[in-house]
């Protein structure tokens, strides 16, 4: 379990995260928040790249601070807009090059080309990384993260920039991956959708500090989380219809019934997520 | 130590499939230069034609040396691989210390070229080589002290290099200090007393005068201990900077943006 403690950042005037206190259990979770919400500071802070004013980090209860050198064998990161690799090098000298510097088992190498075959990057390997599209770039980086088998992956918006076919493969690499060796991940997106198929466990976080944090059912249970109803009815030879909340359905049908009004159709819909995100990081709506 | 020395022969290998032309015409500059000083300014004098050339090498050697460090910051920061690079198990001095040691292997076979071409061209001009008896020892401690306080310099630039985004421009100006105090032109004893100041407090310049010492065996060595306290000095120097670049680095997120 990786637990984030008062957790403190600024640079300059400017506050990237504000006493934030979190934690990530293993499985997926979803750290969602607007552009300059403090995300990549947070993930960065938790690799230990980047130094916080005040509070500490802990994996499994081991301070990061004091076995940073230990704990760093277990991080996997994909770091947003970077290129994680040397753009000149070939795909595999950028990889054989990482794990021998990182120390990593010969194993290491095996999994990498494993991943390569996944990704349909295996004929590509021998290509320097620059002539590679930014899909594939961004696999390579994915691939340089999960060849650690880490326990602890950092996944920086990894599919941004990616096409539909290439985010898909993230996805279920990501998806098979956290089955296959289940593994704490903290991923950033900005893609609803995304973060709603993989993450276990939300985190809403904006202007440094966190808004909201609990599993996906819990999500389910915050009050601007209610399926809507659409009642479509028949009144005096013209069609109508209306949108009630869960609560309210029965009154509904029950004085349409009264009214002698013959009901053609009830839908339930499920809200979207990128709606109840919108209200509760423009402040719309509080937990 | 290993790892990490073996880590970049491989990558050093790789890149120089693209940049070995660029390495081969340094090298050959190096050497066009080195021959147009000595046909110009000297007599062609044995002693201080073997003198002026390794002089010249120790110029060379420390060069590497020191911007290898520093090149850590200014190539893979702003490619952004430098967190990645941080992410290693091994303490960062020891990254830095192997990067320098591959980069140093990889240019021994420049140097060899530079070293050929020069007893060759010298050779060709009719002149004899003649090798006069060297101290060995003390040539050894020359190059071992002109590696530890260039390495302790290139720490220093590494480290000052994180903090001032435009640290790399006073390298241009560093280049010629060093080149001046290296005893490559004129022998560091003979040049006037500030500019023998002057190359004590570069990582050159004992060194040069060790070396220029050992090429007259039987002289004594009163340079030992100040040149070991120098040598200490900058190593330590460079140590306390790149844990403060660092330490800075990491508090302001510098080692993502250049």
């Amino acid at each position: 379990m990786l637990v984030l403690k008062e957790l403190s950042k600024k640079f300059g005037k400017h506050t990237a995260l504000d006493r934030v206190t979190v934690s990530f259990p293993p499985g997926i979770t979803a750290l969602i928040g607007p552009n300059g919400a403090g995300k990549t500071t947070l993930i960065k802070i938790a690799c230990g790249v980047l130094l916080p004013d005040t509070g500490e980090v802990l994996y499994d209860g081991r301070s990061l601070s004091r076995f940073r050198r230990s704990l760093i064998r277990e991080i996997g990161v994909v770091l947003e807009n970077a290129e994680n690799v040397y753009g000149y090098l070939p795909v595999w000298a950028n990889l054989r090059f990482f794990a021998t510097l990182w120390d990593l088992p010969e194993a290491a190498l095996q999994t990498a080309q494993e991943l390569l075959e996944q990704f349909d990057l295996a004929h590509r390997k021998g290509n320097p990384v620059n002539d590679l599209s930014r899909g594939n770039k961004q696999k390579v980086a994915v691939i340089l993260a999960l060849m650690k088998r880490p326990r602890y992956l950092f996944l920086d918006e990894p599919t941004l920039g990616l096409d539909v076919f290439a985010s898909q493969q993230v996805e279920q690499l990501i998806r098979t991956w956290v089955k296959q060796s289940p593994c704490t991940v903290v991923l950033t997106t900005h893609r609803m959708d995304l973060a709603w198929r993989l993450a276990d466990r939300f985190v809403f976080i904006r202007e440094g500090r966190i808004l909201w944090e609990g599993p996906r059912e819990a999500l389910r249970r915050l009050p601007h989380w209610q399926s809507v109803y659409r009642v479509v009815y028949r009144k005096d030879h013209r069609v109508l219809q209306q949108e009630v909340e869960a609560r309210d359905l029965s009154s509904l049908l029950s004085s349409l019934h009264r009214e002698g009004t013959t009901i053609l159709e009830v839908h339930r819909e499920e809200p979207d997520l990128e709606d109840v995100v919108r209200a509760l990081l423009s402040g719309e709506v509080t937990p | 130590m290993r790892k990490i020395l073996q880590a970049y022969l491989y990558k050093y290998y790789w890149e120089q499939r693209y940049y070995l032309p660029n390495f081969v015409f340094e090298v050959l500059g190096h050497l066009l230069f080195f021959l147009g000083l000595f046909t110009l300014l000297f007599q062609p004098d044995p002693t201080r034609f073997l003198q002026g050339l390794l002089g010249f090498l120790l110029w060379m050697i420390s060069l590497t040396i020191m911007y290898e460090s520093a090149m850590l910051v200014w190539e893979d920061s702003l490619l952004g691989t430098l967190e990645h690079v941080y992410m290693s198990p091994h303490p960062f001095w020891q990254i830095l210390l192997g990067r320098m040691v591959a980069n140093l292997i990889l240019h021994t076979g420049l140097y060899s070229i530079f070293l050929v071409g020069a007893l060759g061209t010298y050779r060709l001009m009719g002149h004899t080589i003649h090798i006069p008896p060297v101290a060995w020892p003390w040539m050894a401690f020359s190059v071992a002290i002109l590696f530890f306080a260039s390495w302790g310099m290139g720490l220093i630039l590494f480290g000052v290099a994180l903090v001032v985004k435009r640290a790399g421009s006073i390298t241009g100006f560093l280049y010629w200090v060093l080149f001046f105090t290296s005893g490559a032109l004129f022998s560091v004893k003979e040049q006037p007393r500030p500019f023998q100041i002057l190359a004590w407090t570069t990582p050159i310049g004992p060194a040069g005068m060790v070396m220029a010492d050992s090429l007259r065996p039987g002289s004594p060595m009163p340079l030992l201990l100040p040149s070991l306290l120098h040598t200490c000095l900058y190593v330590l120097l460079g140590f306390v900077v790149m844990h403060l670049g660092l330490h800075y680095a990491r508090k302001t997120g510098k080692m993502a943006r250049y």
